[in-house]
């Protein structure tokens, strides 16, 4: 609880800056004005509850009155309810029961940056600009996200995205980096074109064996000579139907925080391969290098290892596909429920790259298993909705369990899965804990 | 660096491990407070009771009245008792090296509001 930081210490250490990155409103430099527009008036407007009528004259760096009077762990603006787990990055994610949307709303998708976001003006949509490159790239070439409007037939996908390191926080010995519980995951609907068909428009080389991508944003040290984050995918992932570059989500362009006014989507894998604020694509001829693709980054032992056990990076491997997952975003664990009623749960599941055969609930910590209805995904690689109707044996505590199983037969483990030297990968079954009364 | 300063940490957890001055005869952890425990807890049962056991200081209070009601334990003086409950609680805390952890209390239900365990 220590780590979450509230927005008098964001605006404490640079008012302006946390304008910027909360709302994406600059401040004019004489009259010291603050620009708000857009998404980022529509995000302080439902940040506060009440529509601002003069927010063109409310001063920059003002933390808005209805904010400032709390001293509660502060929940990102535009963001409905998230935990912020750090401010600088911006990391937050969203408290189970508010996952609870089969299409995940912007306010209700977690944030994971790895740098500062770039400072970029509403109206660049269209004119953005990005390149096409690498070593195996057959004609290296600049584009416009207009152009890609244009020239390539346009896809809607429900797609997941969950950080590799989503649910670090159970994992023991501890595992250094943002202490996710069980937020980091959410499936909105994307639109833009394939990736495929981009790469094949500047031509696919022979040798070529990933594809990766740089962002514009900064590193958090401010070195312009670093990048904050450049990952990829081997050229297979890069070619399926469902990767994309996009430049909408829910049929809204891209918040700021979420890439505007471009990104890669590369659903099933450690959200970290879908890079946001796309400016350069590189067809590379090697496993990219970029940040956070070596040493320990987004990496497990290759083979498994005991907890506590030191992992040099040779013996470290990239994940790809995430395993098999499921949550209940509905009710909210801790609930008072009366013995008499049936409680009806939901909630979704997911598993990288597969789809999901089964969901099953138990009431008693996994001696016993019954089968939740379960819908098909939209598509392939969007997360997929599970009910069930549970009725309670006698009052008392009980505990609510959900566990999927993938198309290969691949469980939910119910204890946490490997240790690994950074948390990745915590795929254990979620819980809620329900107090059934007579 | 965080790296290396967790290593750190770890070492240092160890070696003040390693350090610990242990009673030979009970087994008992040489703090403050040890002799208490050892002229108390001793007469009846094994220090491997205690020195097994892991609880926070309200569980090591609740098992010294269970003691005192069902199993002819003395009462202490309250600075006796303090001393104790401070020896067991620092020396034998609860251990956090769980394979999973409990829910977390922000999701649990409501405790009962009247005492009736």
């Amino acid at each position: 609880m220590s780590d979450r930081k509230g927005i008098h210490e964001l605006y404490a250490a640079d008012a302006a800056e946390a304008d910027r990155l909360l709302w994406n409103r600059r401040t004019e430099s004489v009259s010291r004005r603050g620009f708000l527009r857009g998404s980022g008036l529509a995000a302080m407007t439902a940040a506060v509850g009440a529509s601002i009528p003069f927010a063109e004259y409310m001063p920059g760096g003002l933390i808005p009155a209805a904010l400032a009077q709390s001293d509660e762990p502060f929940v990102l603006p535009g963001k409905d309810g998230l935990t912020v787990l750090n401010d600088r990055p911006i990391n937050a994610e969203t408290p189970a029961h508010m996952l609870n949307d089969d299409i995940t709303p912007a306010s209700r998708l977690f944030v994971r940056n790895n740098g500062v976001p770039p400072a970029i003006e509403n109206s660049v949509a269209d004119d953005w600009v990005f390149e096409i490159g690498g070593e195996s790239c057959g004609t290296p070439m600049q584009m416009t996200v207009g152009e890609l409007k244009s020239r390539f037939r346009q896809h809607t996908l429900q797609l997941q995205i969950e950080c590799g390191g989503n649910g670090r926080s159970e994992f023991n010995p501890p595992a250094r980096g943002n202490q996710w519980s069980t937020g980091a995951v959410g499936c909105p609907e994307w639109t833009g074109v394939r990736l495929k068909d981009v790469l094949q428009h500047v031509g696919v080389k022979d040798d070529a064996v990933y594809v990766a991508y740089e962002g514009a944003d900064a590193h958090l040290s401010g070195d312009p000579a670093k990048q904050p984050i450049s990952r990829g995918v081997p050229l297979h992932k890069a070619m399926e139907n469902e990767s994309l570059l996009v430049w909408a989500m829910n049929g809204e362009p891209l918040p700021l925080l979420h890439g505007y006014p471009l990104r890669m989507i590369c659903a099933g894998w450690p959200a970290s391969v879908s890079g946001k604020w796309l400016n350069k694509l590189l067809i590379r001829d090697q496993v990219h290098d970029g940040e956070k693709m070596t040493g320990q980054s987004y990496r497990v032992p290759c083979k498994p290892v005991a907890p506590g056990t030191e992992v040099a990076d040779e013996d470290m491997c990239i994940i790809e596909s995430m395993p098999v997952k499921s949550l209940i975003t509905m009710p909210k664990s801790g609930l008072t429920h009366a013995q008499s009623e049936a409680l009806a749960i939901r909630g979704h599941a997911w598993a990288g790259d597969d789809a999901i055969r089964a969901v099953h609930t138990s009431i008693d910590f996994g001696a016993s298993w019954q089968r939740a209805k379960l819908k098909k995904a939209a598509n392939r690689l969007a997360w997929q909705h599970f009910d069930a109707s549970i009725r309670f044996p006698e009052d008392g505590y009980f505990e609510v369990w959900a566990r999927a199983e993938d198309a290969k037969g691949r469980l939910q483990p119910m204890v946490l899965p490997g240790w690994n030297p950074r948390g990745y990968l915590n795929n254990a079954c979620h819980r809620i804990a329900v107090k059934v009364t007579a | 660096m965080i790296r290396r300063a967790w290593l750190l940490a770890l070492v240092l957890c160890s070696a003040t491990v390693a350090a610990e001055d242990i009673d030979e005869q009970s087994g008992l952890i040489k703090a403050d407070g040890w002799e208490l425990v050892r002229i108390h807890c001793g007469g009846c049962h094994s220090h491997k009771l205690v020195t097994g056991q892991r609880a926070d200081r309200q569980t090591w209070l609740a098992i010294i009245r269970w003691m005192q009601a069902t199993q002819n334990l003395w009462q202490f003086d309250p600075a006796t008792e303090n001393s104790i409950l401070d020896y067991l609680a620092n020396n034998y805390p609860p251990q956090a090296d769980r394979r999973r952890p409990p829910i977390p209390p922000q999701l649990m239900p409501p405790k009962e509001s009247s005492g009736s365990r």
